[in-house]
């Protein structure tokens, strides 16, 4: 098996990138996923794609809230570069077929959204992710393109700086396999399950791909920043869409009161996630929570309103709460939603690694820097996914197929056999809820020395303790067991790198707030974190942030 | 890992009509094809009877004297029924083809029922100093 | 904090002949679904046990199997709504009219393989011009399709359809719900190769309105309504309507 481009996940940056790839003459293109496309959680974004789509919207203010947004370390490069793309993707979607929602006279409706100047958030009513990832699939398949479906990578080939293809595992039928690939392109999206269920986050989202950049050489960028997203469910961590505030809805106190009035009095509930997230955190600490939760309030937006543009909030509280949201407030809480941290790129999608490439959630580019806005992503994940897609076909234009040794496979499936026969531990469950209450304690809106310490030492014992984990299926055929360990083994890995990053940063920016250094330091870590493999854990080293235009300033919502 | 040779995987047998789960579509399914059975082989007694006509007045006469016992009336009785059963959920399916109705898809399917019940009964009352 | 007894159908293909139940007891509260059952079992009792579950809010389509006889999406199904207050017993069992890969996953590939044969992508004639921004297009018809837009391609339909399970070439009533989609939206030229490709005997008319796809549909995409139209359709573009 060998390609030009392999991509891996198919999400939404996944598949934009194999569409465009397929678009190039003499590439050839495939896709490889631990779940069928279809199942990405790409699907589960809710509220909406931003773009300066409106006559009085600019592209350069698109990119002045999302540079302000990441607390002056997105890079502006890459930022200026997809603000100035994004309404020509938002109408490739639509001419693709996207049912966005429409105004009345049949344009593209467009919604406000989290620290945004003016509205430009197109949506289709509560379902934007699914919708668009329905729409790319729709192109993937049109193109007959090629799926490696619910296979797994478990190495990267990379042998002096050159990625040359991928072991992966064919989860059904069993066995490791290697693909030669010219260009790899990494899509697997974010970690959000190393907070277990503290997350809106799928249980596939476990961050592989950031694993496999990270053990190949390539440094992981901006881990510590974690975003917070301020409207999740208590029980079990699903996201109520932003789209919720930004139709109008309030954000209230025990009190009743809207108490975004003392924290982003211009903005109010439309302020951006990591400042929203701190004010309900301090609310909640001051005494002004109910059970731990403030109230989402949507009441006065009426049943009509909600049945158009937010029917599934609806379903979702019914369905978990048993609460009617027309009707009743919604107690809600912070929850990990997004990292902005991921695989270090530069604007074009590259890697430190020649032939690899990555985009999406688990890319680093940086364009969230500190803290992503609203409807960003959606954005970020078609745009980049594109723009890897033809900086990879360019590369494997000029390049040849790399050949490299069997013992890759080889020492893989030894590696892998080793966890099967692991005994004498505790099961991986328990030390998958042990990572969870650790990095939701330590590693929280608010962090203090003490707390990201303790989370640190916590999940290096974790790491040591996994290696004990019994597995109870032996069998070849659709272990999802072992396949469990391998994720959980991956997210040990990315949590440790988290603490480190958070613990060594000696302030607070964007979504990183740490009570011994409040406030923002531009002198000394206006600079980006990256990570490195190192002899025996992680090594830590810093990169500066592309400014162009905008140079910091306050942030003040 | 070498690959390993399975056996085709076998489908959860054939529970098609989920006897733990029947709602109201796949009983007015139900009814539908027995209704029109019963129908069918109605349609053939009755040609068969009709048709000794040809054969002599005697013939004819014995037949019609043959279902004209007691329990016959109540099998037309039933047929009634039947055939109000049948024509009533055809036109329900007719009227969905054509778009309409699809949303009171239970409702049509209980008037039909109960409409089917009424004319059962009603012919047994009507024919009731025949019984 | 209540228990209920819990019969899963296991298969293992590399050791089982049938697929066979096995009973677990787990604990439950109001709000525990069916697949947070699954999940328990599956990290403190036995790890083999093998299904597919992802966002756990009914959004990706990964977790729909028979409960009780009768599909539902287990992340979005509580454990007390299926059991009721007598507290009967909780029957787990995978999708039906698909291969069974091991224990509650099934082969999808049957299903998808359909998706595909109804060309389910917008298809743009030569001759249309592409506008420079959105094509422009009603509320009330972008409303209409959201519906079966909502389709997340979980397979409960499919499962639940009699016609399906006696006739291997019948698309579905997915694929024919997600074709109507297509057929009415106004950016769309392939109408009438659609309606040609569904119109056939493997397509609409093997629709008998059971209704059962429609009654399970997690996301009320309503199957049924949206072949029923097809059936319009597809009599008026052969009588010369359009």
């Amino acid at each position: 098996m060998q390609h030009d481009i392999l991509v891996i996940g198919a999400g939404l940056a996944g598949m934009r990138a194999a569409v465009r790839a397929a678009e190039i003459p003499k590439i050839n293109v495939a896709v490889l996923s631990k779940v069928h496309p279809l199942r990405s959680h790409s699907g589960a974004a809710e509220g909406g794609i931003n773009a300066a789509l409106t006559p009085e919207d600019r592209w350069e203010d698109h990119a002045f809230d999302t540079v302000k947004g990441s607390d002056y370390i997105g890079d502006q490069d890459a930022i200026e570069f997809m603000c100035e793309e994004a309404p020509a993707e938002v109408y490739w979607l639509e001419h693709a077929g996207t049912l966005f929602n429409r105004d009345k006279a049949g344009d593209l409706d467009i919604r406000a959204f989290g620290g945004a100047v003016r509205p430009r958030t197109a949506f289709v009513h509560d379902i934007t992710g699914h919708a668009l990832l329905n729409t790319l699939y729709e192109q993937l398949t049109a193109r007959g393109i090629s799926v490696y479906e619910e296979w797994f990578v478990t190495r990267l080939i990379v042998e002096d700086g050159v990625c040359k293809g991928v072991v992966a595992w064919d989860v059904i039928n069993g066995g490791l396999n290697v693909i030669q690939a010219k260009t790899v392109i990494m899509a697997t999206g974010g970690n959000g399950r190393i907070y277990h269920g503290r997350t809106t986050n799928a249980w596939s989202c476990t961050g592989d791909g950031m694993s496999l950049a990270y053990q190949a050489g390539a440094p992981l960028g901006d881990m510590e920043f974690v975003q917070f997203h301020p409207t999740t469910l208590k029980s079990n961590g699903v996201l109520l869409t932003e789209a919720n505030r930004g139709e109008g809805g309030y954000l209230r106190n025990a009190l009743g009161e809207r108490f975004m009035a003392n924290y982003a009095p211009e903005k109010m509930e439309l302020g951006p996630h990591d400042l929203v997230s701190r004010a309900e955190t301090i609310e909640v600490l001051e005494g002004r929570g109910i059970d731990g939760c403030v109230l989402l309030d949507i009441t006065h937006l009426g049943e009509a309103k909600i049945m158009h543009k937010l029917p599934s909030t609806r379903e979702l509280c019914e369905a978990f709460l048993g609460i009617d949201p027309v009707h009743e407030p919604v107690p809600v809480r912070p929850g990990q939603h997004y990292t902005m941290g991921g695989i270090r790129t530069n604007r074009y999608a590259e890697t430190e690694i020649h032939g690899l490439y990555a985009a999406g959630e688990c890319a680093c580019v940086s364009v969230h820097g500190a803290n992503r806005l609203g409807a960003n992503s959606l954005l970020d994940t078609l745009i980049f996914g594109r723009v890897a897609a033809e900086r990879a076909a360019e590369y494997a234009r000029s390049t040849a197929y790399q050949t490299f040794s069997d013992s890759w496979l080889t020492s893989e499936e030894e590696r892998i056999k080793g966890y099967v026969g692991r005994t004498g531990g505790q099961k991986l469950a328990t030390i998958r809820n042990e990572q969870g209450i650790a990095m939701a304690e330590g590693m929280g809106v608010f962090r203090t020395p003490e707390r990201m310490q303790r989370a640190l030492e916590k999940i290096k014992e974790l790491q040591e303790r996994v290696q004990q984990a019994p597995i109870d299926d032996k069998g070849a055929i659709f272990n999802t067991d072992l396949l469990g360990a391998v994720e959980l083994e991956n997210m040990l890995e990315q949590a440790e790198i988290i603490c480190l990053g958070a613990i060594a940063r000696k302030e607070s920016r964007g979504a990183h707030s740490r009570l011994d250094f409040d406030k923002r330091d531009d002198e000394n870590w206006m600079k980006h974190t990256l990570a490195y493999l190192g002899e025996g854990g992680p090594r830590l080293a810093y990169g500066p942030v592309t400014v162009t235009h905008y140079q910091p300033e306050e942030r003040k919502y | 890992m070498a690959s390993i040779a399975r056996r085709r995987p076998p489908s959860v047998p054939g529970t098609h009509f989920r006897p733990g789960a029947i709602e109201t579509g796949t009983v007015a399914f139900i009814f539908h094809r027995i209704t029109g059975v019963f129908l069918t082989i109605y349609l053939m007694t009755h040609l068969v009877v009709i048709g000794q006509s040809v054969r002599s007045k005697e013939a004819f006469n014995a037949a019609l004297h043959f279902v004209g016992q007691p329990v016959f009336v109540f099998l037309d009785a039933g047929l009634a029924g039947i055939v109000t059963y049948h024509a009533l959920n055809g036109l329900r399916i007719v009227g969905f083809d054509l778009g309409w109705g699809i949303r009171r898809q239970k409702l049509l399917f209980w008037i039909a029922v109960v409409l089917a019940v009424a004319v059962f009964l009603a012919s047994l009352i009507a024919a009731h100093e025949l019984l | 904090m209540a228990q209920v007894q819990v019969k899963v159908l296991r298969y293992d293909p590399q050791r089982d002949a049938e697929p066979h139940h096995q009973d677990f007891t787990v604990e439950y509260v109001t709000a525990t679904t069916i697949l947070d059952t699954l999940v328990a079992i599956k990290e403190f009792q036995d790890g083999s046990l093998t299904f597919r579950r992802s966002c756990r809010q009914g959004i990706c389509g990964s977790c729909p199997m028979r409960v009780n006889d009768r599909e539902r999406l287990t992340c979005m199904t509580r454990v007390a709504e299926v059991i009721g207050d007598n507290g009967g017993e909780l029957r787990i069992e995978p999708l039906a009219n698909l291969p069974v890969l091991k224990d509650l996953a099934v082969d999808l590939k049957p299903f998808f393989d359909k998706y595909r044969a109804i060309s389910p992508h917008i298809i743009h004639a030569a001759t249309r011009e592409l506008p420079e921004k959105e094509f422009r297009m009603s509320d009330e018809r972008t409303t209409h399709l959201q519906q079966f837009g909502a389709c997340i391609q979980c397979g409960a339909c499919y499962s639940s359809c009699p016609i399906v399970a006696t006739d291997d070439d019948y698309l579905g009533p997915a694929a024919l719900a997600k074709a109507y989609r297509f057929a009415n939206d106004p950016r769309d030229d392939g109408r009438t190769e659609r309606l040609n490709l569904v119109g056939d005997e493997a397509g609409i008319w093997r629709c008998h309105t059971i209704f059962n796809c429609t009654e399970v549909c997690p996301k009320g995409v309503e199957p049924t309504y949206a072949i029923q139209q097809l059936k319009r359709m597809n009599v008026r573009k052969r009588l010369g309507f359009g």
